[in-house]
């Protein structure tokens, strides 16, 4: 039963650390949050949805379609709503996306409607049986596939912060603002650019996660939510702590549901950020910032 | 000392004036309007509770309405479930409010204001999960039925009373909101908005300032759980759902940092679900809209456009009356 509950716990926290991932990037070059994330990420399921079921197209075209189409929503929003305000007090663009997590919502209902869907599976559902230390424990393809993929998008994202031009300035604008602009580095392209790979990856688990729970346009806030405060546990604007806080929210959860209260899930989620708020609150791998003059 | 300008004054008194009229105007039998009327009065003290920390504090919540809820569930539970007095039971709710808004304030008042947003954005889900789950306490998804009218002097109250009743609590609360502001605590708040590290290096406890704005805010909040409660006659669960994003439309569209702005915010926004009845499952993208809109275009609101627009229409009429002042200012 415990192991059963951990490869589950691991295979939810996996979706919530691809949607922490989102909000850390933006942290780490915007320095603010991002509240309309959660609703990306209902957005992905949604033409995920859509790509699946009324086109017929599959799974590999359904993954990254539903990554490019909301990514290039995101980069129409963010070019409208968004790119106005970098220059602002950073309030203001705080605000605005509160804003646009209802408008991302209402331009789901329009689209959608507001009934709740039911997304098919995509993969195989046949449960597979391993043994383990005495019982058998029932892994379902979807949970494998969860996993995976999600750890194959955090390599990519590692591989190309560190490798890739774009994402070496993504890190010298996170460093330094000011001096990544004097050495040409263009400001506004690279926080384009974050907010594009917060979307695509929000998308990506939007469409994983659709079989799981189906799919309504109310379902982003409580995810976005959740993310967040997996990304603060592993320490806000770190990639790997978001990856870590992911995962340890996910199986916290699972537990959580397991042996106290399903009813309560989700105000132990929000225990936990006040345990790590009051704790610890730079997070598990976060460092400690010290504000100078 | 802060003095008001007697156009102000002139304002103000108008304004008062005319709430004073208007259940009269539209009649003492007319329930639907005087509902309206109340809704103004306590939308109008939520406005100015959040106005308190977003707008002074530059600090952010996004479940304001969790802290209304409380207050209304408060004075339900020590009303009708405990059967104390009424004034007893409000005063209750608002120390309890005040409770949980201190509490929310010690968690994030060390952190920037995303980590506020976010504990208040939790804070409101898991007090909708316990008031759903705590069926004994809080009548559950069926909602707190039956929350009695006030009754002073054996007289029960219609809407008509409490009206006038509401009317002076706001008012009360916007005296409160006008002496905070103009007093020591007042400008440490918008010093640690405008500046923290100056603030600090000034001698002002940024946390604790944070930590108690926190606290008043909530508490005000709780006050108009209170006379929603009572208005109603009935509070579930889902009602609060909506309020945090009309709430903070209200705040925002009216103009953050000002007195005026909660109240044209109310007004405006408060009207608008009347007016759009017919487009209402539009609402919520009209609000965010809205928000976005006055974001990029008037960063102070729909208060600020309007006293920036009277602000250069009297700048150019004096400068016509009275030509060459203009570009002796100008060197």
């Amino acid at each position: 039963m415990f192991v059963q509950a951990l490869i589950g716990g691991i295979s939810q926290g996996a979706i919530y650390a691809l949607i922490a991932l989102g909000y850390s990037v933006i942290y780490s070059t915007l320095k603010m949050g991002h509240f309309a994330q959660g609703d990306f990420y209902m957005l992905g399921a949604f033409i995920g949805l859509s790509l699946s079921t009324q086109l017929g197209l599959p799974a590999v075209i359904v993954f990254t379609g539903a990554g490019l189409l909301t990514s290039l929503v995101m980069l129409g929003l963010e070019r409208v709503a968004y790119r106005p305000m970098y220059n602002r007090p950073m309030n203001a663009l705080l605000i605005a996306t509160l804003g646009m997590q209802y408008v991302v919502q209402q331009i789901a209902k329009i689209i959608w409607g507001s009934d709740v869907k039911r997304f098919p599976s995509m993969f195989d559902n046949q449960a597979i049986h391993v043994p383990f230390m005495g019982d058998s424990i029932a892994i379902t393809p979807q949970n494998l596939w969860v996993i995976g993929i999600c750890a194959a998008l955090m390599m990519a994202l590692v591989l190309f912060m560190k490798k890739t031009k774009t994402g070496i300035a993504m890190s010298a604008v996170s460093m330094n603002r000011k001096a990544a602009s004097l050495m040409g580095v263009k400001i506004t392209t690279i926080i384009t650019a974050t907010y594009t790979i917060a979307a695509c990856l929000a998308a990506v688990a939007g469409v994983l996660m659709g079989p799981v729970y189906s799919v309504s346009f109310s379902m982003g806030g409580s995810m976005g939510t959740k993310a967040m405060t997996a990304a603060v546990m592993g320490g806000f604007g770190s990639i790997p702590g978001a990856m870590l806080g992911g995962v340890l929210l996910g199986i916290a959860e699972t537990l959580c549901s397991l042996y106290i209260s399903t009813a309560y899930k989700d105000v132990f989620t929000f225990i936990i950020l006040l345990i790590v708020l009051f704790w610890k609150p730079q997070g598990i791998l976060g460092q400690a910032k010290i504000t100078k003059v | 000392m802060h003095k008001t300008k007697k156009s102000t004054w002139v304002v103000i008194a108008v304004m008062i004036a005319v709430a004073l009229a208007a259940p009269v105007a539209v009649g003492p039998k007319n329930n639907y309007m005087l509902n309206i009327l109340i809704s103004y009065c306590y939308f109008g003290i939520l406005a100015a509770s959040l106005n308190l920390l977003i707008g002074y504090t530059g600090q952010m919540s996004l479940g304001h309405a969790a802290f209304m809820a409380i207050g209304g569930y408060a004075y339900a539970i020590l009303n009708k479930t405990m059967g104390l007095h009424f004034l007893i039971a409000i005063v209750g709710a608002v120390v309890i409010s005040f409770i949980c808004g201190l509490f929310i304030g010690l968690a994030c008042s060390k952190l920037s204001t995303i980590f506020l947003a976010m504990t208040t954005s939790g804070f409101a889900k898991a007090v909708t999960l316990i008031i759903i789950n705590e069926k004994w306490l809080t009548g559950g998804a069926n909602g707190f039925t039956g929350i009695p009218k006030l009754t002073v002097f054996g007289h029960k109250m219609g809407n008509f009373e409490l009206y006038y009743v509401a009317l002076a609590i706001t008012l009360l609360v916007f005296l409160f909101c006008y002496r905070l502001i103009y007093s020591k605590t007042g400008r440490a708040m918008q010093a640690v908005r405008n500046a923290p590290i100056a603030a600090a290096a000034m001698g002002i406890n940024v946390n604790g300032y944070k930590f108690l704005v926190c606290g008043i805010s909530a508490a005000l909040a709780g006050l108009a759980g209170c006379i929603y409660a009572v208005n109603m006659n009935y509070l579930s669960a889902d009602m609060f759902n909506k309020t945090s994003i009309t709430l903070l439309t209200m705040t925002v569209c009216g103009g953050m940092g000002s007195l005026f702005g909660p109240v044209v915010g109310t007004l405006v926004i408060g009207t608008l679900p009347e007016l759009l009845r017919t487009f209402s499952g539009y609402l919520d993208g009209v609000y965010g809209v809205m928000i976005i809109l006055v974001m990029l275009f008037m960063p102070e609101g729909i208060y600020g456009g309007i006293k920036n627009l009277a602000g250069k229409v009297m700048t150019r009429k004096n400068a016509a009356s009275q030509p060459g002042k203009e570009a002796q200012d100008g060197k």
